[in-house]
């Protein structure tokens, strides 16, 4: 199982989520959330949003392995 | 301590964060410090008085990404002590959000880091910005000139 976790404006989108899912990849994970979360998938479509697994920023094409943390973050707003 | 690296929910004295980096070590002969506040009001808020905002931040992702910020600025620049705290939670209106300050010899160190860490932090720190106003909330959006701010330093990390 993977761990999601959606920060900034992408959790509003996602605050029924399941909070884990079986996926091999990130396609996979978007795939899955496509019929039930539209609007949350259109929103991860952006090119500002980047992921990271494991607490480290990642590639989209990231090979996910069960245990994995997958998050999805919006572009950054401190300071 | 030569760094201290924070993200905490509680407020930070900075008087005694300025005497920590002031008396750290002998050969300091500058100290800058930055600290920002949440504004009372906002271009975006329409001329009215926010009425909260609320950090968000990823633990541990964020803490890593800082630690490697004051690695990059102690090798970019010849420092003495670094000292980052960075509040998350509900704030108010002129509450501090963020101290960056720094003990180096002499002052272009001190001036040039500061800015690096604080152009850093706000484009690659793990950190979202939440405002409410009039009873409604907003995402605070990133700014193409914090972006460009940053690349200027064309440091990747």
């Amino acid at each position: 199982m993977i761990k999601l976790l959606f920060f900034g404006r992408l959790s509003d989108f996602a605050e029924d989520v399941p909070k884990q899912i079986e996926a091999i990849n990130i396609s996979e994970i978007i795939e899955k959330l496509e019929s039930s979360h539209p609007i949350l998938v259109q929103e991860l479509g952006s090119p500002q949003v980047f992921v990271a697994v494991n607490k480290r920023r990642s590639d989209w094409q990231a090979i996910l392995q069960s245990g994995d943390e997958v998050a999805f973050l919006p572009p950054v707003t401190g300071g | 301590m030569k760094i201290r690296s924070l993200i905490q929910y509680d407020d930070f004295d900075i008087t005694e964060q300025y005497e920590h980096l002031a008396t750290f070590c002998k050969y300091t002969g500058s100290v800058v410090t930055f600290s920002g506040l949440v504004r009372e009001l906002d271009k975006s808020c329409e001329s009215s008085t926010i009425d909260y905002m609320y950090l968000e931040h990823y633990p541990q992702m964020t803490e890593m990404l800082l630690k490697k910020i004051i690695d990059r600025a102690m090798l970019r620049f010849n420092l003495l002590a670094v000292t980052v705290i960075h509040r998350i939670g509900k704030l108010k209106p002129n509450d501090h959000i963020v101290f960056v300050g720094v003990a180096s010899e002499h002052r272009s160190d001190g001036f040039q880091s500061i800015q690096f860490i604080m152009d850093y932090l706000k484009t690659q720190a793990t950190i979202w910005k939440k405002i409410s106003y009039n009873g409604d909330c907003y995402w605070v959006d990133s700014k193409k000139a914090d972006l460009r701010a940053a690349k200027c330093w064309r440091e990747v990390l």
